[in-house]
């Protein structure tokens, strides 16, 4: 028998979840997606404010340690040090007394999942204004103390003084609580807005942010000592091991135990659900290779080397984006028009370390330890997951493997979660290195549609954006529909529509879902989430147009960009990279010579953090090898925390996004993944890591924006600028491997 | 359903006898375990970590002797040679100079590839002394990071060598 999943409409998805799903509403945060799908997505006003109580957020400790709550967790990138950073400036304290607890679901709040970078910018202004009440508060009970004004007051280290006077934080409040409540809005993915009464500080009188202060996490993770979600260990934990089916959507037909034996081992099952569990953790990985499970056929995905057709045969969702003018009309009627299609394949998330979690299930009370980016959002699904009432869940969040956005681990998550329910003990997880590449969620494959138009005087006269996409701000768990319990966040794809940061007449942008992937695949979120594809056609296709009206793609660009941070972001980036003003491609593309440089310029918004990017390449025409020479790199991402730390994130979107821009490609039969190991998902390794001059742009007069993602987005189109500069072929489909480079070349020259 | 059965249990040992970090280790894990599980479960090392189990990433990697070697891929009856882990580097309260330079350049993202860089980059260093970035390039090709903290790694790398 197999399990058909053709052309399921998203309400489909809903009807069959038996246990939940929809426990939120999103009205207020994305209109568009209210509108898409009035069916789930309850409708109304934003939710009012609710009163938020200081003391879960900063507590003054007898010793003048400060312990700050937060729901943000630490995910490699230095975000325990920068909100350090942030509530020491505020509270006057110095750096090291800052004790900063993270993503415990018992004890911090809600401050929604740490991503789409914007830990810095959302959580840390919410932690500097309840630093500032707590400054406040305490300065305040100084001067009733004293009998003198609040403003006559001064405070450094954790001392208040006031002449001759002063008194540290600590004796100031004692073992007492403060008596602060600030205002908050609460949505289903955390704490929208946090407000009060005290002003938080002018930027100028910062002392602490705008420093490189070393990253507290990384002594601990030179030496061995640093405890990852991999290292804990719980009192009578069993290891376990998921044994999954042979196609994505098999069903289990039956098990004949394991062969060879294991005698440590024993099978967890429910439903189509299968795994092993042992004390010792080699038997329970032997256990889940021996043991003999009978899967059904379903080869229910349909040729993947004809992906781009059925994608466009199976849309469920239309969703307009900006329209201006008549950019149909304007394209036909211009002097010189253009139309390409661009690709983008599904991705993986390709954590060094596979996912890993600890769950102790107890009746109807659950402990978790896990390095799920959402600590406080993923109580709701294990609940669904577990039947078990969502307050009776403490999550706790460990640092895991870099984890890129939706990877493994909410799904690790809910493996541990069923097994530790069905066996009664607490149980450890972890999946092996195919478990990891085979069932993340997977980044979606896109198509995207571009027609422009213009004149041979360069002038822009039209331009037309049509997409079409899985979902990438959804997930489930396939322990869920293994034991028949759809959880998961089901939401239709439109969450960012393309950001075309040129002012034109005539526009058009338009997506189409494509829901198929969403459950036959299952996709979620990877860095950058469709911003990464849509810059790679927006600024790969500015570039045809800039060549087809014999413009230098920088000018070309200038006359349409209004944004002046990003204008300087461009200029700064050109200056730096020492661009040389002309069109493309360049002299080596009719060199004939084997060996052709070139360079490619591209440019992103990405929620307000302003990157401009310069490649350098050099392709073997020959062999169709691409190396990226250099990147330059100009980031604007408003007031800069750290800026080691900032520089430190620009490299890694950089090399990470090379990566997928000339390895990365998911490999599927009818079946399943077939790419399960580091052969067959490849990814950039030392000699191929390009070098990478960062500029970074400090404002220390604009907010905060976030360096997690921006410097990803334009990586791609500046190489495959690059690539046309110096070959004149363009490369229209990622990844940009050889034999797809030799392709293309040989397509150019037939 | 199999049950546990008596003659499997680890408790009176393998038979297998190891030196890590400079100390015997009478091994209670069958001969056949990799050894990266007897240096995480038995001994409760965490710098060595389990990536890929095929040899194939570098974040279990130990030295063996003076050789970097994947702990994934070594049977724990077939050591030959001292092992040394991330945590027997230092000396007199000292961090190797490696670990230093990595400190120093904040060589990581997440840091769970660290391990590996931090030990394959002082043996490319023994064998290399003064290496070209190049040969660092070359001497780290088979250690994967996802994170994209290459460039660190390559400087923490040339601080020590130069």
């Amino acid at each position: 028998m197999s399990k058909e999943i053709r052309n399921p409409s998203r309400r489909r998805f809903l009807r069959n979840t038996g246990a939940l799903v929809v426990t939120f509403s999103l009205a207020g945060l994305v209109p568009s997606l209210a509108e898409a799908a009035p069916d789930t997505l309850a409708q109304g006003a934003p939710p009012p404010p609710i009163p938020i109580d200081l003391n879960g957020w900063v507590k003054i400790q007898a010793d003048g340690n400060v312990k700050v709550f937060t729901g943000r967790v630490e995910l490699g990138q230095g975000n325990q040090t920068a909100l350090s950073q942030i509530v020491a400036d505020e509270l006057d304290v110095p750096f090291d007394k800052i004790d900063m607890v993270m993503g415990d679901t018992a004890i911090t709040p809600d401050q929604g999942p740490t991503w789409g970078s914007t830990t810095i910018r959302d959580a840390g202004s919410q932690l500097r204004q309840a630093a500032a009440e707590a400054r406040m508060a305490l300065v305040n009970m100084a001067a009733k103390q004293w009998n003198v004004s609040a403003d006559s007051l001064s405070v450094a280290n954790g001392v208040v003084s006031s002449g001759a006077n002063s008194i540290s934080y600590s004796d100031l409040i004692g073992n007492n609580n403060f008596k602060v409540q600030m205002q908050g809005i609460m949505t289903p993915f955390g704490l929208a807005s946090l407000t009060g009464t005290a002003k938080p500080k002018d930027p100028s009188q910062y002392r602490i942010v705008g420093t490189s202060v070393p990253r507290v996490d990384i002594p601990l993770k030179m030496t061995g000592q640093f405890t990852f979600m991999q290292d804990v260990k719980v009192p009578g934990m069993l290891h376990g091991r998921v044994v999954r089916p042979a196609g994505i959507h098999s069903n289990l037909l039956g098990l004949n135990g394991f062969d060879p034996p294991v005698p440590g081992a024993r099978v967890v099952q429910s439903g189509d659900f299968v795994g092993v569990v042992a004390e010792n953790e080699w038997d329970a990985i032997q256990a889940a290779q021996n043991l003999q499970a009978v899967w059904s056929d379903w080869e229910g995905l349909p040729d993947m080397n004809e992906m781009q057709s059925f994608m466009r045969g199976t849309k469920s969702l239309d969703h307009p984006g900006d329209h201006k003018g008549d950019a149909a009309g304007a394209i036909a009627a211009a002097p010189i028009s253009l139309q390409a299609t661009y690709f983008t394949p599904f991705e993986m998330h390709a954590s060094i370390g596979p996912s890993c979690a600890i769950a102790d299930v107890q009746g109807d009370r659950a402990t978790i330890w896990t390095p799920f980016q959402g600590p406080h959002l993923i109580k709701d699904h294990l609940a669904n997951l577990l039947m078990i009432p969502a307050d009776n869940i403490h999550v706790i969040n460990v640092e895991g493997s870099g984890c890129y956005g939706g990877n493994g681990h909410p799904l690790v998550t809910a493996d541990a979660a069923v097994m530790s329910q069905l066996v009664g003990k607490p149980v450890r997880v972890q999946w092996m290195r195919a478990d990891e590449h085979g069932w993340e969620s997977k980044g979606p494959a896109m198509i995207q549609d571009l027609s422009g138009g213009v004149d041979p005087s360069g002038n822009l006269l039209g331009y037309s954006h049509t997409i079409w996409t899985p979902p990438h701000y959804a997930f489930y768990y396939p322990a869920g529909e293994l034991m028949g319990r759809w959880v998961g966040i089901p939401i239709p794809g439109a969450f960012n529509l393309p950001v075309i940061p040129y002012t034109m007449d005539n526009l058009s942008v338009f997506q189409y879902d494509q829901s198929f992937f969403a459950e036959a695949i299952r996709t979620s979120w990877l860095r950058a989430p469709a911003q990464f594809q849509h810059v790679f056609a927006l600024e790969s296709f500015m570039d045809e147009l800039a060549s087809a009206s014999g413009q230098d793609p920088v000018q070309f660009r200038l006359k349409y960009m209004t944004d002046p941070r990003l204008i300087e972001a461009l200029n700064t980036a050109v200056t730096a990279a020492g661009w040389e003003t002309r069109p493309s491609p360049g002299p080596d593309a009719t060199s004939g010579a084997t060996m052709a440089s070139g360079r490619g310029v591209a440019i992103t918004n990405r929620d307000g953090t302003l990157v401009a990017e310069v490649a350098e390449v050099t392709v073997n025409r020959s062999t169709g090898d691409i190396h990226v020479d250099r990147f330059t790199v100009a980031h604007d991402c408003g007031l800069i925390i750290n800026p080691k730390a900032v520089q430190a994130q620009v490299e890694s979107n950089i090399i990470q996004a090379t990566s997928r821009t000339l390895k990365e490609q998911v490999a599927f039969d009818n079946s399943n993944v077939t790419s399960l190991d580091w052969r067959s998902y490849p990814i950039l390794t030392f000699p191929e890591v390009p070098q990478v001059n960062t500029v970074l742009i400090n404002r220390p007069d604009q907010p905060a924006t976030g360096a997690g993602e921006g410097a990803t987005c334009p990586v791609a189109a500046a190489i495959s600028n690059a690539v046309f500069d110096a070959t004149g072929v363009r490369l229209r489909s990622l990844p940009f491997r050889p034999d797809a480079v030799r392709s293309a070349f040989a397509a150019a020259t037939a | 359903m199999a049950s546990p059965s008596a003659s499997h249990l680890v408790a009176q040992g393998s038979g297998v006898t190891i030196q890590v970090n400079g100390k015997p280790l009478d091994v209670q894990s069958t001969p056949d375990t990799p050894l990266l599980y007897v240096l995480r479960n038995e001994l409760g090392l965490h710098g060595p970590r389990f990536g890929c189990g095929l040899g194939q990433c570098g974040a279990c990697t130990v030295h063996m002797g003076d050789q970097a070697v994947r702990s994934c891929r070594i049977p724990v009856g077939t050591v030959a040679g001292p092992i040394t882990t991330l945590e027997g580097l230092s000396s007199g309260g000292q961090l190797h100079p490696m670990q230093q330079a990595f400190i120093n350049e904040q060589a990581a993202q997440c840091g769970y590839c660290t391990n590996g860089m931090i030990m394959q980059s002082i043996v490319l260093v023994a064998q290399t002394p003064s290496p070209t970035e190049d040969q660092i390039r070359q001497g780290l090709a088979n250690n994967l990071c996802r994170c994209g903290s290459h460039l660190a790694v390559i400087r923490a790398v040339q601080s020590v060598s130069a």
